[in-house]
């Protein structure tokens, strides 16, 4: 039981770190078509950005994470409008052109933050705070407020797309984007709209994630990795998909690690993702149709 | 195009042209030289007096994480470069070293040789820094007879694969293994250890080495595991450990990255084992950079008096040149003298690779750059005999006890 319940703690952290850039991932996916793969490295991006504002200039935490949140929301909004939107007004540009755009933006910015900010890692240990015991547990400040800040994020992203106008509109796009035209709902509009959401929650994913796991450039490529083939397991397109996705792998990464190796977990997370896919294509919670 | 569109790209354009502008302008504005940009300024300097160039290669990690070790022994070697030509070359040529990006990987590094070996022709190559560069391209290097001389190539595979082309100015880490594992027996009386490497030759080479020794004395492994580099989760491991109730931790990353997640790891999780590692987080910046989070962890290094003369001088001059203190005086001094020892050994034998080689194994006592007493065993590795055990104590690399073997 004890042990148990330290794994589960083991998994969450993880997992709830990685869920607010799947969920973004798989909503962008959803409503846009655009397998935004370079997603990961706009929350490292957030988490450079967040360096740069607390370590290297010396501002206040508060004022560092939202000028990062910010900047991380610009970048996002930025790639939609300049590289996504005009691939898709050139009709001819096909899905595998918009994934190499992506895979390019990915090492583009990884790249970027390489020569920017040298290959050293980055650590913020005081920003994790004094270790607390809950019985046989032990969190550090900055794993609680993990643990705390996602669930409530995902409640508030949930109720946005069920209930109000704004959700309403995107869920309708992401139903059938055509119809939705008709009845009066700019689908481009709506692609801004998620893009910014999305963004927002990988510039907040990426400093919970920097500071949690440390930070060097490299990173973009692998968390873009795991973002991608983690979302495809939980099933594209839905909330409910990214955490059951997310929780999935990181168990099985956890599991891995405390039964056999954990440098077995890359093969039991690919092996399993190969299962999945094999029994539901669509990934777990995924629909047919594309909706949210 | 619309004109809107016109407005973004134009915007990206000026966004992309500033960022390289700033970087390139701040990549000037430091002392440190690309070895393009040392050598435009050599040719500069240099082109008037020395006629011809007499061109090395040099096989190591400049980007990605093993750039933390890559860049500095680059230095290192380009500040014997700058030095050597300044004062006549060699033979009155211009040394020229053409540096390749081995990225800590052997396959990266077997393309680098091949490019180095075929298109280059050169006869010596400086390199690797990784271990697993040096195994990538041993066989290259033997098959077209050109000499390798590795400055921090660590692994005990590379004595026996190494082929009769390949040497190395650090012994090989079977001693190392052998240090850290009677230090955690007989010294800091460890009786249970838990040992964790990352998946890359070094590490491996070392996890092998001490889990051996520290059986022979009597000693007992309760977990011996590895991780993938890139792995950035550790609480798992931590639980492990605390629950195996391991007296001590030995920890071997390749690179600092994984060295410092899984050390925090550790601390989070308050695991009261002693921590061993090797060289990579008693690297001085490194130590310096996380003193709080590495206070009180080992390391083991091969006994390099910094205080001699030459090293002294050279510690000296590359603080003087770049600013900065050397990461790790070790690897970066056999660096510098790699460069000096080629010198000496092209102007006695010419430039061939089948003459440099028998003239590396005749070699004996050879002092010069950093070093003094450079002899070669059979297997192409540096003779030695002692090594010192490290602490981290305040962000300072503390001496401690000195085997001798």
């Amino acid at each position: 039981m004890e042990l148990a319940l330290q794994l589960g703690i083991n998994v969450l952290i993880p997992a709830s770190v990685f869920v607010l850039l799947i969920v973004g991932f798989s909503l962008i996916y959803s409503i846009t078509r655009v397998m935004h793969v370079a997603h990961g490295a706009v929350a490292i991006f957030s988490g450079y950005m967040f360096h740069f504002f607390y370590s290297v200039i010396g501002m206040h935490v508060a004022i560092a994470v939202t000028a990062s949140i910010v900047l991380a929301t610009l970048l996002g909004l930025f790639l939609n409008e300049l590289v996504y939107e005009r691939l898709r007004d050139q009709r001819t540009v096909s899905a595998a052109g918009i994934l190499i755009a992506t895979l390019s933006l990915l090492l583009i910015i990884q790249n970027g933050m390489l020569a920017l900010f040298g290959s050293g890692t980055k650590t913020f240990r005081s920003l994790k705070g004094s270790v607390y015991s809950f019985g046989p547990v032990l969190l550090s400040r900055h794993e609680l407020l993990i643990l705390l800040l996602v669930p409530v994020l995902l409640l508030l992203l949930w109720l946005f797309l069920k209930k109000t106008r704004w959700g309403k509109a995107l869920r309708a796009v992401a139903d059938h984007e055509s119809v939705a035209e008709v009845v009066g709902i700019s689908s481009k509009k709506a692609r801004r709209l998620i893009f910014g959401i999305a963004s927002v929650l990988a510039g907040i994913g990426g400093i919970l994630f920097v500071i949690q796991y440390n930070l060097e450039p490299n990173m973009a490529t692998s968390v873009s990795v795991r973002m991608f083939y983690h979302a495809l397991v939980g099933g594209i397109g839905s909330v409910g998909g990214a955490v059951l996705g997310s929780v999935l792998m990181q168990g099985v990464f956890v599991l891995t690690g405390w039964y056999l190796e954990v440098t077995w977990a890359n093969m039991m997370e690919f092996l399993v993702l190969f299962v999945v896919l094999l029994a539901r294509p669509n990934g777990l919670l995924g629909k047919r149709k594309r909706s949210i | 195009m619309n004109n809107r569109a016109l407005v973004w790209v134009i915007l990206a354009i000026v966004v992309i042209g500033g960022g390289i502008l700033f970087f390139s302008s701040r990549r000037a504005a430091e002392p440190s030289p690309t070895p393009e940009a040392a050598m435009e300024k050599d040719d500069a300097m240099e082109a008037m007096e020395l006629d011809g160039e007499l061109v090395l290669g040099a096989i190591m990690p400049l980007t990605g994480d093993g750039a933390a070790y890559g860049l500095p022994i680059q230095k290192a070697a380009e500040l014997a470069v700058e030095e050597i030509n300044k004062d006549g070359g060699i033979d009155g040529k211009k040394l020229v070293i053409r540096y390749e990006d081995g990225k800590c990987d052997g396959k990266e590094a077997l393309t680098a040789a091949q490019k180095l070996l075929t298109v280059d022709g050169v006869e010596a190559v400086i390199g690797g820094v990784c271990s697993g560069e040096v195994l990538g391209m041993a066989e290259a290097i033997n098959e077209a007879k050109a000499v390798l001389i590795s400055p921090s190539a660590t692994s005990p595979d590379i004595s026996e694969q190494g082929g009769e082309y390949v040497f190395r100015l650090v012994p090989s880490d079977a001693f190392a293994a052998n240090v850290a594992a009677s230090f955690a027996k007989d010294d800091l009386e460890a009786g249970t250890v838990a040992v964790f490497a990352e998946q890359t030759d070094y590490a491996q080479g070392l996890r092998n080495g001490f889990s051996e020794a520290y059986k022979e004395l009597g000693g007992e492994i309760v977990l011996d595991e590895s991780w993938n580099t890139g792995t950035t989760d550790f609480r798992t491991q931590a639980l492990k450990i605390k629950n195996a109730g391991a007296d001590a931790v030995y920890l071997v990353p390749q690179t600092p990255a994984g060295g410092i997640a899984f050390v925090e790891a550790l601390r989070d999780q308050q695991v009261d084992a002693v921590i061993l590692t090797a060289e990579v987080l008693v690297g001085r910046d490194v130590a310096a950079e996380n003193s709080e989070l590495l206070e009180g962890v080992y390391g083991f290094e091969a006994l390099y008096n910094e205080e001699g003369d030459a090293a002294s001088n050279f510690l000296m001059a590359y603080e003087t040149r770049y600013g900065e203190k050397a990461a790790f005086p070790f690897f970066m001094a056999n660096g510098y003298s790699s460069v000096y020892l080629l010198k000496d050994l092209v102007e006695e034998q010419g430039l061939n690779g089948e003459n440099l080689k028998t003239a590396l194994f005749a070699l004996k006592d050879w002092q010069g750059g950093a070093l003094s007493d450079v002899t070669f065993d059979d297997n192409g590795d540096i003779i030695w005999s002692t090594y010192q055990v490290k602490r981290i104590r305040g962000g300072e690399v503390t001496d401690d006890k000195i085997f001798t073997f």
